[in-house]
């Protein structure tokens, strides 16, 4: 059996006492770190690096998806979470394990003998912000942005943004002049957001339509959006088109 | 649906009465006009066959609705209607009788002499029949509406039923017997303890769920019982200020009225902030009336989900109790969000 590092995250301190209580059984478990609430497990994980978070969904500031999304690649993630039908739903789907509150040491057991496997193995090649994209009800749109710099995460509401700019497999989300770097597809990007507020104006670009001052054509065939702050992105013929439906 | 011939009753009792009234409107003006015996039948099988404008004159009031058209508009139209009924039934019966018998002594030879009775008869119980139309309309509609609008009342009661039930949050539920279950290791007591006030919560609000109205100091307490739970899991983050007026605790109000409000401020209030922070409860009096205001910190970046459910509940229970006479207000500023009730203290002497 490998030695399994844990960081448990809960803002009740009771559900945190219960985790530690069952985990004391396990000699080979070590609790590398008992976090609050999602700030503090974003930092846990750059700095103890556990293998594994014993992680609650309704948390305040930073909730469970969202810190998912920023460490997900670097620990394998079990959910304790008191039920939401979405979130169950987009865990099965995924496979990743969830305990129901309340459950007991037995369902902790299986948990982490599955989290055993998956922490041998290669990490999934699902991406946790797909994870995290399915956990939403439909429609639901997110309001604000996470990025993990090191230990510390930016958290910014979406009517700071700019326009968000693909870079490889990552998207430069700018705000102000400032440009924060999250390792999401720009594709991704564009499925959690509202529609009717990021418009994809182009291949590589999300723009934040409260921006957009207006259309110029540059030269035949080709159109530049003009923001408030008389910077010019490209237009592509179809995000001309989706421009045109909204305006 | 035709008044007379959709309903059971209605039409049996059409179909033994007619026969003697559609004879009469034949028979009487024949007899007046010194008609003989013979082929009489002829005569009265006429005016049987004044059934079929009779059965159709409630399409003719259907065009002028009593209730909606122009008085004169009636008239005017049952008026017209009950003259051509008349003519076409008397030259329909001038051909009838002919064709029996055009010789005399038959009931042809009268004829001319019975016209005008027999028109004025026909007339007559046309309109008759209009004027039972319209009073059996007018009776079927106020049915409808009456069935309308105890439908309603049982739906709206339904839906206060369903809202009851769904007002304590079965997440609250699962989460408490999670606490529950991690205290029994750690603070057996407290475990305890806990599992008594979950205990007397639920008590308390099935007991006041099952009345209608319950003592402001009763929905109070349920409050109170409420938080005290909520700070057995959320710690020191829950703080709790609860104020009522002293002389406001019998007045009476719906039940499980502030609960909803109280967790909604857990919910979305203290439950979002990393250190917490004290939820406010005033009840006071205010002219005459009861004044609450709930107030509590919040996040304001924290997107909000399933907000506003609580308190479109109450919104909907303070009107269908109290109508316009009850007010709510929800205000949200430099990160705190008020809630202010506004109701008549009833129950109070």
């Amino acid at each position: 059996m490998t030695h399994l590092r844990i960081a448990i995250v809960d803002d009740e301190a009771p559900a945190r006492q219960l985790l530690r209580e069952y985990l004391a059984a396990y000699p080979d478990v070590e609790v590398v770190a008992e976090c609050a609430n999602g700030f503090e497990a974003v930092k846990a994980v750059a700095e103890s690096r556990p293998d594994l978070l014993l992680l609650d969904v309704q948390m305040p500031k930073l909730n469970g998806f969202e810190v998912l999304e920023l460490v997900g690649r670097d620990a394998a993630v079990i959910f304790t979470t008191a039920y939401d039908e979405y979130a169950l739903k987009a865990f099965e789907v995924h496979a990743i394990d969830y305990l129901l509150k309340p459950f007991g040491p037995e369902r902790l057991r299986e948990a982490l003998a599955a989290a055993r496997q998956r922490v041998l193995q290669a990490p999934a090649d699902v991406s946790p912000a797909q994870v995290a994209a399915d956990a939403r009800p439909p429609g639901a749109w997110i309001t604000r942005i996470v990025i993990r710099d090191g230990a510390s995460v930016h958290v910014v509401p979406l009517d700071k943004v700019d326009y968000i700019e693909a870079q490889d497999d990552y998207a430069s989300v700018r705000v102000g002049d400032k440009s924060l770097l999250k390792e999401q597809p720009l594709g991704e990007f564009e499925r959690l957001l509202d529609p009717q507020r990021f418009i994809r104006i182009h291949r590589s670009f999300l723009l934040n339509l409260d921006r957009l001052s207006r259309i110029e054509l540059a030269a035949k065939d080709s159109r530049v959006a003009v923001l408030k702050d008389g910077r010019q992105l490209p237009v592509s013929r179809s995000g001309y088109a989706r421009l045109k439906e909204l305006l | 649906m035709h008044p007379v011939l959709s309903d059971r009753r209605r039409r049996r009792l059409f179909i033994f009465v007619w026969p003697f009234v559609g004879a009469a409107v034949g028979l009487l003006p024949f007899w007046w006009a010194g008609g003989q015996l013979q082929d009489w039948w002829a005569v009265a099988l006429w005016g049987e066959a004044l059934a079929l404008p009779v059965l159709a004159s409630t399409y003719v009031c259907k065009a002028a609705p009593i209730m909606t058209s122009d008085p004169w508009r009636v008239l005017a139209t049952i008026g017209l209607a009950a003259l051509i009924t008349a003519g076409l039934w008397l030259e329909s019966g001038r051909a009838w009788l002919w064709l029996v018998s055009p010789a005399a002594p038959s009931p042809y030879a009268v004829f001319s002499a019975m016209t005008m009775p027999a028109a004025l008869g026909a007339a007559l119980v046309f309109m008759l029949a209009s004027a039972a139309n319209y009073t059996l309309t007018a009776g079927d509609e106020r049915e409808a509406v009456v069935a309308r609008v105890l439908q309603a009342e049982i739906s709206a009661r339904e839906a206060e039923l369903r809202a009851l039930r769904a007002q304590v949050d079965p997440h609250f539920l699962f989460n408490c017997l999670h606490s529950i279950s991690s205290l029994i290791g750690s603070d057996p007591a407290g475990a305890r303890l806990m599992c008594i006030e979950l205990a007397e919560f639920f008590r308390e609000s099935v007991r006041a769920g099952a009345q209608h109205r319950i003592s402001l100091s009763a929905e109070v307490d349920l409050v109170r019982r409420y938080f005290a739970i909520e700070q057995l899991r959320f710690g020191a983050r829950l703080g709790v200020s609860i104020e009522l007026a002293d002389d406001l605790g019998a007045a009476t109000v719906p039940s499980l009225l502030l609960q909803p409000l109280a967790e909604n401020a857990v919910r979305h209030g203290i439950a979002t902030l990393v250190e917490g922070g004290t939820v406010t409860m005033m009840v006071t009096r205010d002219d005459g009336r009861i004044s609450v205001r709930v107030d509590n910190p919040y996040d304001p970046d924290e997107q909000h989900h399933g907000t506003g459910i609580g308190l479109k509940n109450v919104r909907a229970r303070l009107e269908a109790t109290y109508g316009s006479a009850a007010t709510l207000r929800a205000e949200s500023s430099d990160a705190r969000f008020t809630v202010w009730l506004s109701l008549p203290a009833d129950g109070l002497a």
